[in-house]
């Protein structure tokens, strides 16, 4: 699985790997989306899943009224992707769903 | 499964989809699916083709013309290839090539609307194109007989007059406007005679006197008898026609079909006639659905009287006459349900009510002279409520919590609705402070401290995007192996549904936002 099978779907703004102490380790990001920060969060929020829910994998789904971010955990990084509001949320979870 | 189809590129189903997608007017996504399918399977013709449509449909004329001629050669019998095709050329002002593949089109199915529509644009009438060939097959070269058949029709049944001549035949065989004869040396077919479709939309929009009837002259060479007896044949004659008025048509556009076979030495005439739905009926009720005008209007309909909505009286008023049923029904509600018992009720009890009113004044003032209590009065009970169900007089405004025990109990009726769902395990209500607000799954000991490590992720995620410019988080799905929990912000407060890994967010959250509004009402 790559990043461009994701990014390339319709609407998708970005979506990158990051480990969990918030360092990326790869990304692909449209103009105008710093993959840092979005990495960064990434690591943060999927980390506090981790710590509070106590699990091993699992993933989050943050709704704004622009944008969406999907966050899934994996046992050595964070996986995210962002997107716009009206894109096609379950073809990109189906997409996250494949990755390992 | 749309998504499902989307992954799974490897299935030449993709294609379906992507003309699912096409027809959804979905065109990116149909032609990122269609390049990630032919990617997988670069030999499947039909994809390229639906490709090529949506380049097409996308403006990107050259790229579509580019792949469909391509593909051409192993493609040239497809109707939609060449119906594109000649879409494509039509758009870069190709107009012969074009018309070349709307032709073509045409003589792959003699019924494509849209060819012929095109062709009529580019100039054409697509009766001059050669739809088909007159085949007169003989199997033994015999001399043959002429027989004139003409279609005289009353009543939508043609008669059939049939003239048989000794004299040697024409060598060519006279049809209007196409004909397709199969005879052997026993028997005569016409299998088609394919007229000029009437264009009944416009013959409705300006309708004529009287219709003209074009009466087929079908000259029928058929081998005549080997031997000195008759020889029968049968004659199928399909007359796209029919021989009603235009404007009494009733299935606009419908080709009407008829069969007849006729026996050629005279015998009887069988007629069938066969009306077949045309495609054009969808079109027809489209446009007779447009211009249907707003309810409310009534319509002349001859021998049936319209008959306007009326509300039905309450007993024991008479049935008032239709002039009086078209008044309002304020109106007519309040003078039939008014009746003198009613006023007199009415008046004991606002009459009772200033008795009250009063007896609350003289309270208040006993209130403020304590040392003057009167003798308690024995309590009065409360007048019972008058005709409270028949008059369905509007309820005041209580308090929620005048009649049942908390404000959240509004919440029970929606909160059961969501909780019945097969998938969902729990719910509950949080602030976002993390404290348990409302609870309903009593059964489970961890939701005190679900909600508050629920709260502390949404705060949690709720600085991220506030640091990051991109608004307040709305909601937000925490997917656990064995279970998942979707908190949607309600206000000030967290509405948090712990479900089953399957269960369908979509669903859960149509069914919160009912709940949100009262929650927000509710808490503010």
């Amino acid at each position: 699985m790559k990043l461009t099978d994701i990014t390339k779907i319709p609407k998708v703004l970005g979506a990158g790997t990051v480990t969990y102490d918030g360092f990326i380790i790869d990304s692909q990001f449209t103009a105008g989306y710093e993959a840092a920060k979005f990495g960064a969060m990434a690591a943060r929020i999927v980390g506090q899943v981790k710590k509070s829910l106590r699990v091993e994998e699992g993933g989050v789904i943050l709704y704004t009224p622009k944008v969406v971010f999907f966050a899934r955990a994996k046992p050595e990084n964070v996986f995210f992707v962002i997107c716009a509001k009206d894109a096609n949320l379950g073809l990109i979870k189906l997409k996250m769903d494949k990755v390992k | 499964m749309a998504d499902e189809l989307s992954i799974d590129s490897k299935a030449l189903i993709f294609a379906t989809l992507a003309d699912v997608y096409l027809s959804s007017g979905m065109l990116d996504e149909a032609i990122s699916i269609l390049k990630d399918g032919l990617a997988r399977n670069p030999n499947y013709t039909l994809a390229k083709i639906i490709l090529g449509r949506a380049y097409y449909m996308k403006g990107e004329t050259e790229e579509a013309l580019k792949l469909l001629e391509a593909i051409y050669p192993e493609a040239q019998e497809s109707e939609n290839e060449n119906l594109f095709l000649g879409h494509c050329y039509k758009r870069l002002t190709d107009f012969d090539k074009a018309r070349k593949h709307y032709e073509a089109v045409l003589r792959i199915n003699p019924d494509n609307k849209d060819a012929k529509k095109e062709l009529t644009t580019l100039g054409i009438k697509p009766t001059e194109v050669p739809v088909g060939k007159i085949k007169v097959k003989h199997e033994t070269e015999v001399p043959v007989r002429e027989i004139e058949i003409s279609a005289r029709g009353t009543e939508g049944k043609p008669e059939l007059e049939i003239a048989e001549q000794r004299e040697p035949p024409p060598e060519e065989v006279e049809i209007r406007p196409t004909i397709e004869i199969k005879s052997t040396s026993e028997a005569v077919h016409i299998k088609e005679v394919i007229l000029p479709e009437v264009d009944i939309t416009r013959a409705q929009e300006t309708p004529e006197p009287e219709m003209v009837i074009q009466e087929p002259t079908v000259k029928i060479t058929i081998p005549p008898p080997v031997s000195e007896t008759i020889v029968k044949g049968e004659i199928e004659i399909v007359l796209p026609f029919k021989e009603e008025p235009v404007s009494e048509v009733p299935v606009s556009g419908a080709e009407v079909i008829q069969k007849t076979e006729v026996p050629v030495s005279g015998a009887e005439v069988i007629q069938k006639t066969e009306v077949p739905v045309a495609e054009k009926i969808k079109e027809i009720e489209a446009t007779q659905k447009a211009e249907i005008p707003p309810s409310g209007t009534e319509f002349p309909v001859s021998g049936a009287e319209v008959i306007p909505e009326i509300e039905v009286p309450i007993s024991g008023t008479e049935i008032p006459p239709r002039g009086e049923a078209e008044k309002p029904p304020e109106i007519l509600r309040a003078e039939s349900s008014v009746s003198d018992e009613v006023k007199r009720r009415i008046e004991a009890l606002a009459l009772a009510n200033a008795q009250a009113a009063q007896a609350e004044k003289e309270e208040a003032k006993s209130k403020a002279k304590p040392e003057e209590i009167p003798a308690a009065k024995p309590e009065e009970p409360a007048p019972p409520p008058l005709f409270a169900e028949e008059m369905k007089v509007p309820e005041p405004v209580v308090s929620p919590t005048a009649e049942t025990g908390t404000p959240f109990d509004r919440l029970n009726i929606p909160m059961e609705k969501l909780l019945s769902l097969k998938t969902v395990n729990a719910a509950f209500i949080s602030a976002r402070d993390g404290l348990l607000i409302k609870n309903y799954a009593e059964k489970r000991e961890d939701i005190e401290e679900i909600s508050a490590l629920v709260a502390a992720i949404f705060n949690e995620a709720f600085e991220s995007f506030k640091y990051l410019n991109e608004g307040p988080v709305e909601k937000i799905i925490i997917e656990k192996s064995r279970e998942t929990i979707c908190v949607i912000t309600a206000g000030e407060s967290l509405l948090c549904v712990i479900t089953q890994p399957e269960a369908k967010p979509g669903l859960i959250f149509v069914y919160a936002r009912k709940i949100i509004d009262e929650i927000r009402e509710v808490l503010g």
